[in-house]
């Protein structure tokens, strides 16, 4: 994609908001979505992550926006892997064999709707063979972690997917649950770290990384008593029994993930990318890092979390663009695809000095 | 194949730019095993100008 740019064409934007780190926007249930929007028409391309566009029984299709897991999009900012346009991606949904019956007959009924409602190519289905289990845990930051007990049964029933027609993964762990504790009480009044975040994200990532197809998660949980105080940002995740419809509307057109070496003219590069936008204190992240090192243009947004990496202390801030909200970097990433000299936009505007 | 949470304290070198800051991390990090997925999740600058140490949170697979 890099040949041939024409004005007004459009500029590959990466939009990162970190996974487990409570952010104000997008520390929820796919309450970053409204800002992916208007960076996708902002953009004209925005590449983001599950993160950022699930919200459970809630999701938005967009044909500018590339829904990349974690692991994909550090690879790709990297330069490692490219994105390839698909028009539709089969889909192999991967059940933890520690879900209960009936709840494992919810997700086969989501994805049947998905199939009849949506017209998503589903299948096959395989479960583990035995229970993934999975473990939650806290960093030192604040920022939820997370491991599992059978990563070999996870990427054993992944190779299986493969190896019958799957192009893309979505998997359904079973989650510990959590009933009233105060970590999960304050994530749904909207003060919290999502707790489940961090393992989710390690679970993708161990597909990702060993299949080279696109994957995402939705954690399976016991549903919760009704609470009258809940955050809008967190009332996605109430609205049925399952997370895993936003996952396979995701999935049903992620791009393909290509070794680098193997792109063609048409897939999209690192390269190509025009800008990244990201939370100002999560500056330490490994796609972040990837564009400082490949001189991409990185706009940070004030968007407060568990974290306080940020330019200033990784000593790069005359070198990242501050936006004070994701409206403001959308205004940015529009002056950048547009050609528009930021300094002009700003007062004061220092007069031109002559070289000595 | 297992997967293991770790937080590494490590002083950042004073002659490496926050640009290289990537590959010497993720080196750092395969001396306990293949990062799977990590972040710089602190940097404290001391006051004595002894540098800043860099907090990175990893989950490896061993």
């Amino acid at each position: 994609m890099s040949e041939g740019l024409d004005l007004g064409s459009p500029l590959p934007t990466l939009m990162v908001v970190p996974t487990g780190i409570g952010c104000a926007i997008g520390g929820y249930a796919g309450d970053a979505l409204p800002s992916a929007r208007l960076l996708a028409a902002a953009s004209g391309c925005l590449i983001t992550h599950p993160n950022v566009m699930n919200g459970a029984s809630l999701y938005w299709k967009d044909h500018r926006i590339r829904y990349v897991e974690g692991y994909g999009l550090d690879r790709f900012a990297a330069g490692d892997w490219a994105l390839r346009s698909v028009r539709q991606q089969r889909i192999g949904l991967l059940l933890d064999a520690g879900i209960e019956p009936e709840l494992r007959q919810r997700h086969l009924q989501v994805a049947d709707g998905c199939r009849a409602t949506l017209g998503i190519e589903i299948g096959p289905v395989v479960t583990s063979d035995v229970p993934l289990g999975v473990h939650l845990g806290l960093g030192q930051s604040g920022a939820s972690w997370g491991t599992l007990d059978r990563p070999d049964a996870l990427l054993r029933a992944g190779e299986r997917l493969k190896a019958n027609g799957a192009t893309a993964i979505a998997v359904v762990a079973r989650f510990p649950d959590d009933q009233g504790s105060d970590a999960l009480e304050a994530y749904r009044h909207g003060s919290g770290v999502d707790a489940l975040a961090g393992a989710e994200a390690v679970i993708s990532h161990l597909l990702v990384r060993h299949l080279q197809i696109p994957c995402a998660h939705a954690p399976a949980l016991s549903a919760l008593p009704l609470d009258p105080q809940l955050d809008p940002r967190a009332a996605g995740e109430e609205l049925g029994y399952t997370f895993l419809a936003c996952v396979l509307v995701g999935l049903s057109q992620a791009p393909a993930l290509v070794q680098s070496s193997a792109a063609k003219p048409s897939d999209l590069m690192a390269d190509d990318l025009g800008v990244l936008v990201v939370p100002e204190g999560a500056l330490g992240g490994e796609a972040v890092l990837a564009c400082l090192e490949r001189k991409v243009p990185v706009i940070s947004v004030a968007n407060p979390s568990v974290l306080q990496v940020t330019s200033t202390v990784l000593g790069v801030e005359s070198e990242v663009l501050q936006a004070g909200s994701y409206a403001e970097a959308a205004g940015l990433v529009l002056a950048l695809r547009e050609g528009v000299a930021l300094a002009a936009l700003r007062r004061p505007l220092p007069v031109l000095k002559e070289l000595d | 194949m297992r997967l293991t949470s770790k937080t590494l304290t490590l002083p950042w070198p004073k002659d490496l730019e926050a640009f290289d800051l990537r590959g010497w991390v993720k080196d750092q990090l395969r001396i306990h095993g293949d990062p799977l997925r990590w972040a710089v999740t602190a940097v404290n600058h001391s006051a004595q100008d002894h540098g800043a140490v860099l907090q990175i949170e990893a989950v490896l697979i061993e």
